[in-house]
């Protein structure tokens, strides 16, 4: 479990970016963490990592403090950020090199990602695409069964069939009691993907919900302007989409990227609704 | 904005250094004001020493080491080389390796003395690769061997029986007043005695290999009749 | 895995991803050693004796900051930083094997080069000099330098780790800078507190030279007092210097 209490952190010590920020995110979901550029996405997820230190409050995994990176915290997580490096060697090496970091790696696994991915496997990892360099890293983190994996930005520099590739492997890959992080601004690349969206704009988590509680809650459909269940609505060639309270017990498929426009321009409403801070 | 614990260290790492090297510079101010400036021997400390017959000394020759006739057995050391300093004492055998590094920017004569060693009398002296400087010794006689491009001077000695043995392109020269019986010269490999303006009773030699004796006219006019 | 282990898999680590950098460096120092040694060789008449050691301590510190260069520059790249303080490892047997290479392999694999190359080089231009032109390393209180280089090692290791861009030059520079101010302003403290004009020299916690009557005369610290600061200098100050890159790298943040 991810726990963050009371955060605050900045950049610098008067320029606070969240100020006691306050999240739990328990085992067994996708998380989906959602913001506009410089929201705070990617600190937010550095501070769980520790690579980021708080000014104040603490953020743990499974009871360990992040700042202070011991062992045992690192070896719960695996992080890819958005911008991948990879050492000179081939992938063999690199197996040889780090799996034996991480107790629970399944090298098969690993393989079997690369194929989905299409990635050679006699090839010099350095001299390799920004994309190809991702996919590797997306592989051997899946393969490494750490209890926490954070994604950011884990889309970018993905063509369109890696992207499908993307989704095929996270879809496949069964991390029951395990949480996964992917944090984006591309909605629309997480439709489908994930368990529980959190959306945070300006260092505040306008959301924090799982699916069903969004199901149960809000409605997705179209609708007339002027009822007044609407929180946002939009123009789309199929007609006008909107994001209303769920007053009965309709159901409808979340459409995250209309949920995310809908937490960004009327924050106030998505608050309202779920109670966040 | 809290400072890092490593900041804060390196800060009083600072203020530390400054301070000690301020106590440094102030030990530093103390012992210049014990320096007596008329000493002649002031860049010197002594090194204890016990009575010997045989001085082996070798190392390079960037130092003038000085052998002086004394009353007693002592050893004075420049300080500042302390460092190249090596002494060993077995019996009547004195060791001493008097190492700097082996350039020599300066005449043989000119360097600075790095070692002053006094001496009431000496049976034997070895030397290799040393710049040495002999003088004043009055017994009756003396065993020198010279190895390893060693150069010697020799002043004011008064020996009933003198014998060098050179080698290596190692190299004596007579200065000043010496007065000698016999001088058996053993030269080789380059190596050369001057014997400038000694006295003495006879020479007996051996020259090999590019050796070179220097007889003058001086020289040949001061012999013994 | 136990420390043991983990420092095994650290150092396949550290072997695997830079023993390509590691053969071209020994390479250049092996080239640059040859280089010098001819220079001097072929140029004799116009270079005193001991030579040897002074190419020593140019391969030694210039190629010591070049192995530097490569070692720590992970901490050059966000990414490559992220990803090296996420290797499951405490970040004392990261700093531990930064030291390991840095100042003992680094040390050894130099002087078992310099001595190699040599050999090879004096076995083929021989002459009446070449014993002279040779490297004494272990003699005369030489290898005293290797201590200043365990230093040297550990400040650029601080200095990676402390400054974000450039760290490698701003190091260097800096340790120009102090050394350029400890030499100069040392001698206009020991002036300001000696009432000594004629001093020309000194050198901070060890000596200072002035001139009487034509002579230089120096003076030095009583011998204990230089004794504790050695002591200090040589195993203390790396002790505290390894903390503090410790310190450095567990407050990194990307």
């Amino acid at each position: 479990m991810i726990v963050i209490k009371d955060l605050t952190y900045g950049y610098h010590s008067r320029d606070t970016l969240f100020q006691e920020l306050n999240l739990t995110l328990p085992p067994g979901r996708v998380y989906g963490l959602l913001g506009k550029n410089g929201a705070g996405k990617s600190s937010l997820i550095k501070n769980m990592a520790g690579l980021v230190f708080p000014q104040k409050g603490s953020c743990t995994i499974n009871g360990l403090e992040a700042r202070h990176r011991r062992p045992e915290f690192l070896a719960q997580l695996y992080f890819i950020p958005e911008e991948c490096e990879l050492p000179p060697v081939t992938i063999p090496v690199f197996l040889r090199i780090y799996s034996v970091f991480y107790r629970c790696f399944d090298e098969t696994s690993f393989y079997e990602y690369l194929r989905i991915f299409n990635v050679p496997e006699k090839c010099q990892l350095h001299k390799l695409s920004f994309g190809q360099k991702k996919k590797i890293h997306i592989a051997f983190a899946l393969a490494a069964n750490t209890d926490v994996l954070i994604m950011d930005e884990p889309t970018n520099g993905l063509d369109i069939p890696s992207k499908t590739e993307f989704r095929e492997i996270i879809a496949r890959t069964r991390r029951y009691d395990k949480i996964t992080i992917m944090s984006t601004h591309q909605v629309k690349d997480l439709d489908g993907l994930i368990d529980s969206v959190i959306i945070i704009d300006q260092g505040r988590v306008l959301l924090a919900a799982d699916k069903e509680e969004i199901g149960q809650k809000l409605s997705f459909s179209a609708k007339r302007a002027g009822d007044d269940t609407i929180i946002y609505g939009i123009d789309a060639p199929g007609g006008r989409m909107t994001v209303s309270r769920n007053t009965g017990a309709e159901t409808s498929t979340l459409d995250l990227e209309l949920l995310f426009n809908a937490a960004i321009y009327n924050p106030s409403g998505i608050r309202a609704v779920f109670q966040t801070q | 904005m809290m400072i890092k614990k490593s900041n804060l260290l390196l800060v009083t790492f600072a203020v530390f250094f400054v301070a000690a090297l301020f106590t440094a510079d102030r030990e530093l101010a103390i012992q210049y004001r014990r320096i007596d400036l008329k000493d002649p021997f002031k860049n010197f400390g002594m090194v204890p020493v016990r009575p010997y017959k045989v001085l082996n000394i070798s190392g390079g020759n960037s130092y003038t080491v000085r052998i002086v006739q004394g009353t007693a057995y002592t050893i004075r050391l420049m300080n500042s080389r302390k460092q190249f300093f090596r002494m060993e004492q077995h019996q009547d055998t004195l060791a001493i390796n008097f190492t700097v590094s082996n350039q020599q920017y300066q005449l043989p004569e000119q360097c600075t003395t790095g070692l002053i060693l006094t001496v009431p009398a000496l049976a034997m002296i070895n030397t290799s690769g040393i710049n040495c400087e002999l003088s004043g010794l009055k017994q009756g006689s003396l065993f020198i061997t010279q190895e390893h491009e060693a150069i010697l001077r020799m002043k004011d000695l008064r020996l009933g029986s003198l014998v060098i043995n050179g080698r290596h392109s190692s190299t004596v020269t007579f200065r000043d007043s010496n007065l000698t019986d016999t001088l058996r010269l053993t030269l080789d490999e380059g190596s050369s005695v001057d014997l400038g303006p000694l006295k003495t009773r006879s020479i007996l030699t051996k020259l090999k290999g590019n050796a070179r004796l220097v007889i003058t006219a001086a020289n040949l006019n001061n012999f013994v009749k | 895995m136990n420390y043991i282990k983990k420092m095994i898999a650290l150092n396949r680590r550290q072997y695997l991803e830079h023993r390509q950098f590691y053969g071209l460096l020994a390479l250049a120092i092996a080239s640059l050693l040859f280089l010098l040694f001819f220079i001097t060789w072929h140029w004799r008449e116009s270079f005193s004796g001991g030579v040897g050691n002074g190419i020593f301590l140019i391969g030694l510190f210039g190629g010591g900051a070049a192995f530097s260069a490569c070692l720590y520059q992970e901490l050059r790249h966000p990414a490559k930083t992220i990803w090296l303080l996420g290797i499951i490892a405490s970040a004392g047997q990261k700093i531990m094997l930064w030291i390991i290479y840095a100042v003992f392999l680094y040390g050894l694999g130099y002087t078992v080069i310099f001595y190699l190359i040599e050999a090879l080089f004096f076995s083929m231009a021989s002459g009446s000099q070449s014993a002279t032109m040779k490297a004494n390393v272990f003699s005369n209180g030489f290898y005293s330098f290797y201590l200043v280089f365990v230093n040297f090692q550990l400040w650029l290791l601080v200095g990676s780790l402390a400054f974000r861009k450039g760290a490698l030059i701003k190091t260097l520079l800096l340790m120009v800078l102090y050394f350029i101010i400890a030499a100069t302003g040392n001698v206009v403290l020991m002036k300001a507190m000696t009432g000594e004009n004629s001093i020309t020299s000194s050198l901070p916690f060890n000596y200072f030279q002035f001139i009487h009557d034509g002579e230089n005369i120096y003076v030095y610290l009583p011998a204990s007092i230089q004794a504790l600061i050695n002591v200090s200098y040589n195993f203390l100050l790396p002790l505290f210097l390894s903390y503090i890159a410790y310190l450095k790298f567990t407050e990194k943040e990307i």
